[in-house]
Formats: structure tokens, C-alpha cells, sequence
């Protein structure tokens, strides 16, 4: 094992470097920020929606977060994150998440929800290869 | 930045100086807000202002009484840019408060930091929050 395995893959670290892919997501998927979403991702990264086709490879996520981009104020809270499995250049992580719209005149929580993520080390990076998204009710 | 263990350490550091803030802030302590700022830190609120140095700030955070009970739910912290000298972070907030009709979101929001080491501990030296609508 290099020592830049033994580096990204020590349990803190790679818990410090999911944090921040997770958080870079949630905030870049709320500004509208289309390209730096899919960034990280991996090339062939998979994104999986309940009642949707999964979406897979950087042209069909780009596609569909462009389609997403937000029509008014929102906000994806992610937290709860717990790294469920660490080998190597691999890692899985579960998180909650809350996603609040604003209506116009208030907030409102719109959706609860789990991701259930993939990573692997790329480049430097931990990137998404699989985000499965579960909606709770 | 090419430093993993340094950056953790950083990650850390940050996380503790924000959670800490959100709580200090929602317990009605500004004493302890202010102590989570360097002696020359500057908290810009928009729509409230531009408050320099730990007096200044202590008074401001007076001002903010917690009248019924509420939550500053602060998640997403992304560490943009560290040294060991200085760290920049973006985290986004949901301020909660209980009303008559139970608990609701008030307001939503990003919080842009600087922060740098001070007597064992990252604090903040330069913090904004913004607003969302």
C-alpha cells in the first residue's frame, strides 16, 4: 500500500474528504451550479431517484441537473453522515438529508430523505461512483 | 493544501468553531459567541451589520434575545482554502424556531468564514451570513 493510500484511506481523513464531496453537492446542486456538481462524480458515476431511470456517466447527470436547477430559493441539508465501509480506494457513506423550498411567502421542508453514497478515490479525490437516494413517506 | 493530515486537522478545528457558534448563539450566550471569534474578528449579518472586536460583538449578540426556543441547524461545511495559519469555509444554516403552530423555518441561509488558529483553538476572524429570499 502507497502512502498516499494509507493517507486518504485512514478512517478520519476519508471520513473528512466524503464530508466535504457531500457538502460541495448539496451546496453547488442549491446555487445551480450544474458542472461542479457532476465534478464530483465519477466518469461513469451512477445516480439512482426513486420513480426515475437511474442516471448514469457525466453527459446524463449534467442533463439532469441542468433540468433540476432551482426555480426559487432551496436548500439541501445534509447530516447524520455515518462511513459505513473503508477499503482502500473505495468507501460507502449513508447521510440524511432535509430539502427545503421556499414557497414565495415561507419554507417549507419538502423532502426527507437518505442517500446511501459510493465513492472512490480519484485524481486526488473522493468522488461519487453510485448515489442512491431513498425518500422517507 | 497537499497536507491530508493537516486538512483534517483543519476540518475539525473548523467544525468544532461552527457547531459551537450555532449552540453558544442559540443558548443566548454571547459571551461565549464572542469568544469563538479572534480579538480583531468582524461578524458581517446582512441586515444587521458590521461588528468588529470581541466587545463589539458580545453587544451585538446581546441584542439577539432568545425569546422562545430555537435551532441553528448548520450543515455542509466545505473547508475551501487552508494552512496551518488560516482556513476558509462555507457551511449553509436553517434557523428553526417553535411558534404557536409548532416549529418552523424562519430562515435559510450561508455562512462564509475565515478562521485561523488562536490560543489552541480555530476562531473565527472574519464571518458572514447571508440570506436566502
Amino acid at each position: 500500500m502507497s502512502e498516499a493510500v494509507q493517507d486518504h484511506s485512514a478512517p478520519a481523513l476519508a471520513a473528512a474528504g466524503i464530508r466535504a464531496v457531500l457538502g460541495a453537492h448539496a451546496q453547488a446542486q442549491d446555487d445551480g451550479r450544474s458542472a461542479d456538481v457532476v465534478a464530483l462524480y465519477t466518469p461513469d458515476g451512477v445516480l439512482e431517484i426513486p420513480g426515475l431511470p437511474p442516471v448514469e456517466g457525466h453527459e446524463a447527470l449534467r442533463d439532469a441537473f441542468l433540468s433540476w436547477a432551482p426555480a426559487r430559493p432551496q436548500k439541501h441539508l445534509v447530516s447524520n453522515t455515518v462511513v459505513t465501509s473503508l477499503s482502500g480506494d473505495e468507501a460507502s457513506a449513508a447521510s440524511d438529508v432535509v430539502f427545503l423550498q421556499h414557497s414565495g411567502s415561507e419554507w417549507a421542508v419538502r423532502l426527507v430523505a437518505r442517500y446511501d453514497d459510493s465513492f472512490r478515490f480519484r485524481d486526488g479525490a473522493w468522488k461519487i461512483a453510485r448515489r442512491t437516494t431513498s425518500y422517507l413517506a | 493544501m497537499d497536507d491530508p493530515l493537516l486538512a483534517a486537522r483543519v476540518a475539525a478545528g473548523v467544525q468544532d468553531a461552527v457547531a459551537a457558534y450555532a449552540r453558544a448563539l442559540d443558548a443566548g450566550l454571547p459571551d461565549a459567541v464572542a469568544t469563538l471569534f479572534t480579538p480583531d474578528g468582524v461578524t458581517v449579518i446582512d441586515g444587521q451589520g458590521v461588528f468588529t472586536g470581541r466587545a463589539e460583538i458580545r453587544a451585538a449578540y446581546a441584542g439577539f434575545r432568545v425569546t422562545r426556543p430555537q435551532l441553528h441547524l448548520v450543515t455542509n461545511t466545505v473547508v475551501t482554502r487552508w494552512t496551518a495559519e488560516e482556513a476558509s469555509a462555507v457551511s449553509d444554516l436553517a434557523f428553526f424556531r417553535l411558534g404557536r403552530d409548532g416549529w418552523a423555518v424562519r430562515l435559510v441561509g450561508r455562512y462564509d468564514d475565515t478562521l485561523r488558529p488562536h490560543e489552541g483553538a480555530w476562531l473565527f476572524h472574519h464571518r458572514h451570513a447571508t440570506f436566502l429570499s
